[in-house]
């Protein structure tokens, strides 16, 4: 960028063509330098159902998705993500019902089995959200529990057909249709001895009106394990319980006041049962569809017996008038039991390296799969669901695996990754380029040797020499197209462009898992058993080395901090520690490990007193923090509700005898009265880099950029309404900016989201009345106001920095976000794209220039032509062609990372959240790529023939100049 | 074809009477003629030579007006065209300053005194300086000089922080 005009027109071009028609991406890219998929969650609860002959597996998830999944394939035939937690779930003939709560209203839901559609839906204002709701038999009717008023639903009416308040002191969680009657109950507080019991409330189906109420079951409550409720069809309902240290069973027929209940005795059904086991015992329903059962409805019963537990499945009918219960099946060690049709049950065993299946009640059926458990941990659901006549068992994992096992085959039918679904956080290891058989060679001759990158630069192009050498003797094999990067590799080795990478995601649900970010191919998992907040790379892969790259999970227990410590290409643990404290922030630290080479981490511990916790936890680790002589800053008190940050500064001592640095307050940012933090935002890792140090103006002066990686915007929720945000510089614990949005608000719904990218502050919020928006507010900071005016220092402290020149302004817009993101390249030379993660599932690129706060009001005069600056117009136009995500709908897009690629033009981009997106972008047209229909056999061409062309004419031109020599 | 041969000696010959018929001009008498020509001729070479010099000097400030028409035409965007144009306003007179001793050997090429051309090298070379410096200015209004802080923008060094923050 010598020279300037040339480098404006330049860009004036560059910005003309990204604001006119540059395409996310050509049609025939999609799918091959992106992919994506769609996730569900982990299952809250399955049911096998068969509709139109599929069967499916009907779920609601942790992550409020109503999913149905194919049971051959596993694929996702419809999901419906709601905005709240999703409760019940019944699927009965065609039909599909949930119930859904927010804070205020209740939801039922009822979809189409076969399609996903909503075929009708009912809400209604309810305080303690949706309990519980079935269908009525023979109708399209449904009875639930909202709130506390119980009402039957008919399809496409907005107010109930009949509705009855409930006790409100009682929670109704449970209802059973049986025959003209809906039985209500509810756990109470009994009014002797303070102890639970059931209230029963019996209600007339048709018309709403209460039949009989009262109260039963003292000692014991729903979903309290010694409890089930059982439904026949033929012979009613009833409730199966045991009072606590008592070793029988009270039956009770729902209705029937006297005799309240009988008494039956466990033994009957499991005569290896013994008095002190049942006191242990739990039992539990069994059947996904209750009331569909003609006559026997069936529940377990657990109980443990000389460190064995076993799983009896019982059976309960008639003869005559007598109630009878017989043991059909039972299990031993089983982690999961679920209902299959025709009485058949089926139970999930979970060892150390595998899963048993057995399939009894019918047909007997049962089989082994190859399972470790240590990469997604034990099986908690299964579901039972018949493929033909061959048994299919669907299991979930506590890790988050969703696979089906079936028949002789050891490996699972198929399995779907559903911890993606509940990740955290996620690092991109870079890989190095795949190392050519030369270079392989000239390591193993001298394995001491480290090649050098100008060694390994030649010998990469001798093989790349022979190669062509063997592709042109062996007939012509040199292709077209510029792509040379994307040949399959080996998963330890990259590619020449660094597109591929070791995606390392790290799960709520406790897994660390890597997955190609090319095509998303699994690499490794590895179930960590806490919930997973943070990963790291701590230490890189290096070609043709035998370091091998770790990857470092962060996890958390209720007061202990968990640091795993895992080979980032093969999943395998190195270290596992785990710290005894509770941190509220981790982070890189400005110095490596003199033992392992990795890279330190630096957890910020508010209790007991502030300090500085390192990882490693050894003293070498901290004196080697030490040497590298930085001021470490801090803060506490950052997360949301805080109504002050505190600022600190690590002190480092000469004697190092612990594994933290204790810390001394620098600064304390109070916010105004009336304020509390909803959340604080920094760069991500390099964001504020930036190839040009200023912004060029039309005039060719220079307005320069204020880059300070120590800012943070916090944002606050204002008493009196709307919200403030706050840029703050970390160190100094200065005010650079202040905002106020009076009329911003931030709720669960409308998020507060912010993005940080060289001197660029972003973020969106949700404006209300008239007109409303989601108002997206960019504030550029400058070091002056006044062109070619600058801090000459290239070393500067926060401490004695000026206060930076601010232009702000706000756009709106195209639709609700769930995530901010931006591109980074390698040297910060590409223009970036601002990635918004729309809700409705598209992850829209817009240039950063179109969220230019010096955009101007009027028509742009000639300098701010030059400046490359359009009108101000306020929405942000949701353009198709600027859709990276096409025609996929990625749905709950909580993060969008950005990594750079070898290629300055190019970005990695990857949003995830729910589902799992990874594509490349380049802002600026991939100005540094052969192009698709660059033809290298063109190119050979032509060089061969101009060299024949030379050895043709060298004679002629030295017999024409022998002769002129001689004339 | 027939021959006709005119036989012209004796008018030259012919003694000059008083009154009689003036020589057409060119054909005075040949002592006048060869005397005459041999003075006026040294005389009147040089400051032929030096008037051609003159004009040899002066020549490309001719030039210099169209070539500010040319530059006003191709307009000062960067582009393919007035790049050119800039290329050879800016060249030429570079090239004629580096030429400027062949550009006058002919002229100082006599077999008598030598001609002094020194002041009109001197305004050759000022001229042609002018030139370069149209060219030069030509440069700057399109922008092609790195006369402003934005063109040493790329040149700066990031800021280096003290401090190192979580």
């Amino acid at each position: 960028m010598k020279l300037t005009g040339g480098s404006l027109a330049l860009a004036v071009l560059a910005l003309g063509s990204s604001l006119g028609g540059v395409h996310a991406l050509f049609p025939d890219e999609a799918g091959r330098i992106d992919w994506y998929r769609a996730q569900i969650g982990v299952a809250k609860k399955m049911q096998a159902h068969t509709h139109n002959d599929t069967a499916y597996i009907y779920s609601i998830t942790q992550r409020n998705a109503v999913a149905a999944l194919r049971a051959d394939d596993g694929q996702i035939a419809w999901r419906q993500v709601l905005s709240e937690p999703v409760g019940t779930l019944l699927a009965r003939d065609d039909r599909v019902l949930t119930l859904s709560s927010s804070s205020s209203d209740a939801h039922v839901h009822v979809w189409d089995a076969g399609s996903g559609a909503l075929a009708w839906g009912f809400s209604q204002a309810a305080g303690g959200g949706a309990r519980t709701a079935t269908f009525v038999r023979d109708s399209d009717d449904v009875i639930a529990v909202l709130g506390d008023e119980l009402v039957r639903v008919a399809p496409g009416s907005n107010t109930p057909a009949w509705s009855l308040a409930l006790n409100g002191t009682a929670a109704y969680k449970r209802i059973v249709v049986h025959g003209k009657s809906v039985f209500a109950i509810g756990n109470v507080a009994s009014t002797r001895q303070a102890k639970q019991q059931l209230h029963v409330v019996e209600v007339d189906t048709a018309s709403g009106a209460v039949k009989t109420q009262y109260s039963t079951a003292e000692g014991v409550s729903l979903g309290g394990g010694s409890l089930v409720v059982l439904e026949s069809r033929e012979y009613g309902a009833y409730l199966v319980w045991r009072e606590s240290d008592n070793i029988v069973w009270h039956i009770h027929r729902l209705g029937m006041t006297s005799p309240m209940w009988e008494i039956y005795h466990a033994k009957m059904v499991e005569v290896a049962l013994m008095p002190p086991d049942m006191l242990t015992s739990t039992i539990a329903e069994l059947d996904t569809d209750p009331g569909l059962n003609d006559a026997t409805p069936r529940f377990t019963l657990t109980y443990t017996r000389d460190g064995t537990q076993k799983t009896v499945v019982v059976e309960m009918y008639r003869t005559g008038d007598k109630l009878e219960m017989r043991k059909i099946a039972s299990f031993t060690n089983s982690a999961a039991v679920a209902a299959g049709a025709q009485r058949t049950v089926a139970a999930v065993r979970t060892s150390a390296d595998g899963v048993a299946w057995r399939v009894r009640g019918g047909a007997k059926h049962s089989g082994d799969v190859v399972y470790e458990s240590s990469t997604y941990g034990g099986v908690t659901h299964a579901a039972l669901v018949f493929v033909g006549s061959a048994p299919r068992i669907v299991v979930q994992t506590r890790g988050g695996l969703l696979a089906a096992l079936a028949g002789d085959s050891r490996e699972p039918v198929w399995t779907r990754d559903e911890s993606l679904a509940h990740a955290a956080d996620m690092a991109l290891l870079a890989l190095p380029p795949p190392a050519s058989s030369a270079e392989h060679a000239a390591k193993e001759t001298d394995p001491s040797v480290q090649p050098s990158a100008a060694i390994r630069f030649v010998l990469r192009w001798v093989a790349t020499a022979q190669a062509l050498v063997e592709s042109v003797t062996s007939g012509f094999g040199i292709g077209s197209g510029g792509h040379g990067g994307e040949h399959a590799a080996a998963p330890t080795e990259g590619d020449h462009f660094g597109f591929r990478r070791l995606a390392v995601f790290g799960s709520t649900t406790g897994v660390v898992a890597a997955v190609g970010s090319q095509d998303g191919a699994h690499a490794w998992a590895h179930y960590l058993k806490t919930r997973v907040e943070r990963v790291f790379i701590t230490r890189g892969s290096q070609a043709l080395s035998s370091a091998a790259p770790i990857v470092v999970a962060v996890g958390r227990t209720r007061n202990a901090t968990v640091v795993t410590a895992l080979d980032a290409l093969t999943g395998k643990v190195v270290s596992r520690d785990t710290l005894p404290f509770a941190y509220t922030r981790v982070f890189e630290l400005p110095a490596s490990d003199p033992v392992s080479g990795q890279r330190l981490l630096g957890f910020a511990v508010a209790e007991p007193t502030p300090r500085l916790a390192v990882w490693p936890a050894t003293v070498e680790a901290v004196r080697a923090l030490g040497a590298a002589n930085v001021p470490l800053y801090f803060e506490l008190g950052d997360g949301a509700g805080s109504t002050a940050v505190q600022g600190f500064r690590a002190e480092i001592g000469d004697d190092v005898a612990e594994p933290w640095l204790a810390a001394q307050p620098a600064w304390t940012f109070d916010l105004p009265a009336g304020e509390t933090l909803i959340s604080t935002s920094r760069y991500e890792d390099g964001a504020f880099h930036t190839a040009l140090q200023g912004r060029v103006l039309g005039d060719r002066s220079v307005l320069y950029k204020y880059i300070n990686p120590h800012v943070g915007a916090l944002a606050t929720q204002r008493s009196a309404g709307g919200i403030g945000v706050y840029l703050i510089d970390r160190v100094s614990g200065r005010l650079l900016h202040a905002a106020e949005h009076a009329g911003a608000v931030v709720s669960a719904g409308h998020p507060f989201l912010a993005t940080l990218s060289e001197n660029r502050v972003i973020y969106q919020f949700w404006q209300p009345g008239a007109p409303a928006g989601y108002v997206t507010a960019v504030v550029e900071l400058f070091e002056s106001d006044q062109p070619d005016t600058r801090d000459e220092r290239t070393e500067v402290s926060s401490l004695d920095l000026r206060l930076p020149s601010v232009v702000a302004t706000a756009f709106v817009a195209p639709e609700a976000a769930t995530a901010l993101g931006t591109t980074r390249t390698g040297s910060s030379i590409t223009t970036r794209d601002v990635l918004f993660a729309l809700a409705s599932g598209k992850l829209l690129a817009l240039p950063d220039a179109m969220l230019d706060p010096r955009r101007p009001m009027h028509a742009p005069t000639k300098d701010e032509q030059a400046e490359g600056l359009v009108a101000y117009s306020a929405p942000l136009p949701l353009d198709p062609r600027r859709v990276l995500s096409h025609s996929h709908a990625v749905a709950g897009i909580a993060h969008v990372r950005s990594a750079p690629t070898h290629l300055e033009s190019t970005s990695l981009v990857a949003a995830f959240g729910l589902d799992v997106f990874f594509t490349r972008t380049s802002p600026s047209g991939t100005f540094d790529q052969l192009s698709p229909s660059f033809s290298k056999a063109n190119l050979v061409i032509t060089s061969l023939a101009l060299v024949a062309g030379c050895l043709l004419g060298a004679p002629m031109v030295r017999r024409k100049l022998t002769n002129r020599a001689w004339a | 074809m027939k021959k006709v041969y005119a036989d012209l000696t004796p008018l030259l010959s012919k003694p000059r009477t008083a009154k009689a018929l003036a020589d057409p001009s060119g054909f005075g008498s040949s002592s006048t003629l060869a005397s005459g020509t041999s003075v006026s001729a040294r005389t009147d070479d040089s400051a032929l030579r030096t008037s051609k010099a003159w004009e040899v000097a002066i020549g490309p400030g001719k030039s210099l007006p169209m070539q500010m028409f040319m530059a006003w035409m191709s307009g000062t965007s960067v582009s393919i065209f007035s790049i050119l144009i800039t290329g050879m306003i800016l060249m030429s007179p570079v090239r004629a300053i580096l030429g400027v001793n062949q550009t006058f050997a002919p002229l100082l090429r006599a077999k008598g005194a030598r001609v002094d051309v020194s002041m009109q090298k001197l305004v050759f070379v000022a001229i042609n300086v002018a030139g370069v410096l149209f060219g030069i200015y030509r440069l700057s209004i399109m922008g092609l000089l790195p006369t402003t802080s934005s063109d040493w923008l790329a040149f700066i060094p990031p800021k280096q922080y003290l401090e190192y923050s979580s």
